[in-house]
């Protein structure tokens, strides 16, 4: 052994391997952000582009394969655009993890994810178009672990870590066309003419591979399934699983989505938030097709038009589901104040243009000018560590429409400003808003604008709890931002 | 499971790392198991088949050393050297006769008969079996003893790194290496590693590339003339990346575990006649055939005819040794009678200068490897119009990117060659300074990152 070392030591020194190696690692650091940005193989290359440049902040993001994809390609709804993340089958449901997971990371929860896919349970990323589509375009080291943990293949794993640590290898045909004028393989599908090599059918390799899937208790795609309904069920985002239409004589597809929507009821008995909508299979005529699967002109047409009805219909479902979540949260928050509770006399304190007096129990906010404000008890939470946001609930009468809004600061040597403040619309009547804080804002002044009108303010209720929500803050301003009832 | 693959790096790196750790009995049996595993990767059922071969061999070997008599010697060599070629005879040859025969019954009104049977040709069987009788050849001709270590001869036959595509090694070479402790110097790990690199590039930037041009031409309905021209070369350097590319791994890798493998590609494109090409092509083939059947024949006692018959007949059947099919016949035969037409011509040549007698007899391998490349004599004969009868060179975009892609893949191969041609070395970079040996690394490993393919393709080699 120490021979081998002292050789080893010897041939470290005297190879020219070593300053090569630095060599080509100074180029890969600085050729990487020239070429992702410039050369895109395909639909996975580009959408992951834009998820790490962009942020979409959509109301409702929709997954699954290529035929999801061209249903709900460039939708809008009354609520906005889709995030259209669905893709192509060849990433099967570990690329549309991997796809929400970099969502989530750069933009707010969506309220609700919808999944359309003819096999979302089917897959063990053993495709011909893997490569292309999975380990040369999921590299993020998390990913390329947690891959690598439920692939169980070290060959796999380690082309990916190549794809990884090589930009030029993650690059080559793009790099082959400007060179030669052509490349060896299509870029689109990464493989040349005839396929890739496969093992051979009575190699070892390829029967201990079998025998390995032949163990697996689940399929990966399965596994990843299970994992985006965990990480939804996290965030609070319902998932509805919208099983794409299929033609009348097709009976596979209705096969494997028959099997999916079985196993969807299984996960549902652990996630209450995983909504298998069954009934909404379509079987349409052969002329709707442009292929065996995927919806021509004609198809789109026929289908979008009960869909978008049904979308807009989910999508209030997923509000309501929110909403009921979150009153549900605010029920079971920390009080830490109450008009309630508290000396309505000394409740609110003016600070401008407001006369506040008290009527049975209830506060008059009287303003004599554009600009009444009135200064809430202040903010102490104590446990200031949590995840929990200070949420302040007011129940609130006015004679005309206008705009509540809440500023706060964290002492009270800072003015107010409208960075640091929160704000709700007010309708004629009744209204019940709900003030949503940062959780930065733990501990403060608060102050109370009712309005942007002279005349008269009833606050009926008053009350902030520190709140668990579980989900995020633009989501929960998305939430009251039209002061829904 | 290829050398340019990334299961095999993955298994490579794992048995190496328990390879070098282990003591030389344990690092012995650790690489006759790799060996069949690797060897297992193409089909489990070849293991079968090479278990098989040598328990016979190793018994026949021994009864070989042991017998007294030259009659039993004689006739245990003989059972082995059927048994051998039987079962190569079997697997490679079976089909390819069972057709000729078939036909000749057609052509005799016997009625159309069909003996063909769904056989798998295992991968090298070519290369052990020629291996294996070396072996049993040389025991009979006393040159060395039979092993008494069953494994230390399992682990000759198998030999991963030599196993699929040679170099065909002699028991009197790679014996010694199994049985005596192997050393690590870092002059061998350093020439090892460059080897292997290199051969990886020629196999995955230059041959597989080439190979896409190369039959994107000849299958073809009707390539013009310039095409053809421009793919036989291309198939020239294709088939000599190919296989010296597989035969530069197999030296690196023998060569990271302490073994010495023979050279089997010395610059073939820069000889001047037949001989020499033969001497520097496929060298462990050509000097087994030398060895083990021209001499035996005859060799080039009993004047020029003699020599020229004996010629003939070791490369026809060389050219048959490359597989089942007229055509490799063929080929041998025109390397047979290259070599017996240029012994009377050699010195008549000796008036033109080298690098003319070089590019003549270049081109007259090239016509070689159409015969070679062709998939029967109709093709041949199409592409031979082709070219000397309705020559063309429609000048269009496709034919410039065609010969830049050519001259591309060609230059470093050919410059190569012509380093080891003009220093007489394998490795004529490993006097360059440092830094400019770094700078070859830099480029053979980019021109592998973007240029190779990325799926393991086939050796040309392994089929035969």
């Amino acid at each position: 052994m120490s021979l081998i070392l002292k050789n080893a030591s010897a041939f470290l020194r005297n190879n020219a391997m070593l300053p090569a190696l630095v060599c080509i690692a100074v180029i890969e650091i600085f050729i990487h952000p020239y070429l992702s940005a410039n050369y895109f193989s395909h639909e996975v290359d580009r959408l992951l582009f834009m998820l790490e440049k962009d942020t979409f902040n959509s109301p409702m993001i929709t997954i699954g394969d290529s035929v999801g994809h061209g249903i709900f390609a460039d939708w809008e709804f009354s609520r906005g655009k889709i995030a259209n993340l669905a893709c192509n089958q060849a990433t099967e449901t570990t690329g549309q993890y991997f796809f929400i997971k970099r969502y989530l990371k750069k933009n707010h929860a969506p309220h609700a994810v919808i999944s359309c896919d003819r096999t979302p349970m089917l897959g063990n990323l053993q495709q011909n178009l893997t490569e292309n589509y999975i380990q040369r375009c999921f590299t993020e080291w998390s990913e390329v672990f947690e891959i690598a943990r439920i692939k169980v293949d070290p060959a796999f794993t380690v082309k990916m870590i190549a794809y990884k640590l090589l930009p030029t290898f993650k690059y080559r045909l793009h790099l082959q066309q400007r060179i030669l004028g052509s490349s060896n393989s299509n870029i689109y599908s990464g493989m040349s003419e005839g396929g890739s090599a496969a093992q051979p059918d009575n190699g070892l390799i390829r029967l201990i591979s079998d025998y390995k899937e032949r163990l697996r208790e689940e399929s990966i795609s399965q596994h990843f399934f299970t994992k985006i309904v965990e990480m939804l069920e996290a965030e609070n985002i319902p998932l509805y699983y919208l099983p794409p239409p299929s033609k009348i004589s097709n009976n596979d597809t209705d096969r494997l989505i028959g099997n999916s929507i079985t196993e969807m009821h299984r996960l549902k008995t652990h996630f209450s938030n995983l909504y298998p909508l069954a009934e909404e299979y379509k079987r349409l005529p052969a002329d709707h097709f442009s292929d065996d699967v995927h919806l021509n002109e004609t198809g789109l047409i026929s289908y979008h038009a009960p869909l978008r009805s049904r979308i807009e219909s989910i999508m209030n479902a997923a509000l309501q589901l929110h909403r009921e979540a979150f009153l549900h949260s605010f029920a079971q928050g920390r009080n830490l104040f109450n008009l309630h509770e508290s000396n309505s006399n000394s409740f609110l304190y003016p600070l401008h243009e407001a006369i506040v007096h008290t009527e049975t129990g209830m506060l008059v906010i009287t303003s004599t000018g554009k600009d009444p404000a009135v200064e809430l008890p202040p903010i102490s939470a104590i446990d200031k560590e949590t995840g929990d946001r200070v949420v302040i609930h007011i129940d609130l009468e006015s004679k005309e429409d206008t705009l509540a809004k809440i500023y706060y600061r964290f002492d009270g040597t800072q003015p107010y400003d409208e960075t640091k403040s929160v704000m709700q619309v007010v309708k004629s009547g009744e209204n019940r808003l709900f003030f949503i804080f940062p959780n930065t804002f733990k501990e403060g002044q608060v102050r109370f604008d009712p309005g942007e009108r002279e005349g008269i303010y009833v606050v009926k209720q008053a009350e902030a709890k520190l709140v668990n929500t579980r989900t995020s803050h633009g989501k929960l301003h998305a939430l009251f931002e039209a002061n829904r009832q | 499971m290829q050398f340019n693959s990334f299961t095999f790096l993955v298994f490579f790196a794992t048995f190496y790392v328990i390879y070098v750790s282990c003591s030389h009995k344990w690092q012995n049996r650790l690489l006759l198991l790799a060996s069949y595993i690797f060897y297992g990767a193409w089909d489990y059922r070849f293991m079968l088949l090479i278990c098989l071969t040598t328990i016979v061999n190793y018994f026949l070997g021994n009864q070989i050393g042991r017998a007294y008599s030259d009659g039993a010697r004689k006739k245990i060599l003989l059972t082995s050297v059927v048994f051998n070629l039987g079962v190569l005879g079997f697997f490679k040859y079976y089909n390819f006769f069972t057709d000729v025969l078939a036909d000749i019954l057609l052509g005799l009104g016997w009625g159309d008969h069909s003996f063909s049977l769904q056989i798998i040709l295992p991968i090298g069987i070519s290369f052990y079996t020629f291996q294996i009788l070396s072996y049993t050849i040389d025991i009979y001709r006393k040159q060395i003893s039979p092993t008494d270590s069953f494994l230390d001869f399992a682990l000759f036959v198998a030999f991963f790194p030599q196993l699929c595509a040679g170099p065909i090694m002699r028991a009197t070479n790679l014996m010694p290496q199994i049985t005596s402790h192997r050393t690590f110097s870092p002059v061998l790990l350093k020439t090892s590693c460059f080897l292997f690199l290199f051969g990886l590039f020629e196999k995955t930037v230059v041959a597989d590339n080439l190979s896409v041009l190369v039959d994107s031409i000849y299958n073809s309905g009707a390539p013009d003339g310039f095409s053809v021209l421009l793919a036989t070369y291309a198939f020239a350097i294709q088939i000599f990346a190919d296989f010296d590319g597989y035969s530069n791994m197999a030296k690196g890798l023998a060569g990271v575990m302490g073994f010495t493998l023979v050279t089997n590609f010395d610059a073939p494109y820069f000889s001047e006649n037949p001989s020499q090409f033969w001497n520097r092509w496929h060298i462990s083939l050509s000097s087994w055939l030398r060895d083990y059947l021209y001499i035996p024949l005859g060799g080039n006692r009993g004047g020029m005819l003699k020599t020229a018959r004996n010629l003939f007949t070791t490369m026809i059947l060389g050219g048959l040794w490359h597989g089942a099919s007229w055509m490799f016949i063929y080929w041998g035969a025109f390397h047979g009678i290259l070599l017996a037409v240029y012994l009377p011509l050699n010195k008549k040549l000796a008036c033109f200068p080298p690098w003319l007698r070089k590019l003549m007899f270049f081109h007259l391998i090239c016509f070689g490897w159409m015969l070679f490349k062709a998939h029967n004599p109709v093709q041949f004969n199409g592409l031979l119009h082709s070219i000397f009868f309705n020559f063309q060179f429609p000048f269009q975009p496709q034919h410039l990117i065609l010969l830049k892609q050519v001259l591309f893949y060609s230059a470093v191969p050919v410059l190569y060659q012509y380093l080891q041609y003009r220093k007489s070395a394998e490795t004529p970079i490993a006097e360059w300074p440092l830094m400019s040996r770094s700078a070859v690394y830099v480029f053979l490993f980019y021109m592998i990152v973007i240029f190779g393919f990325s799926e393991a393709q086939s050796f040309i080699y392994f089929k035969f």
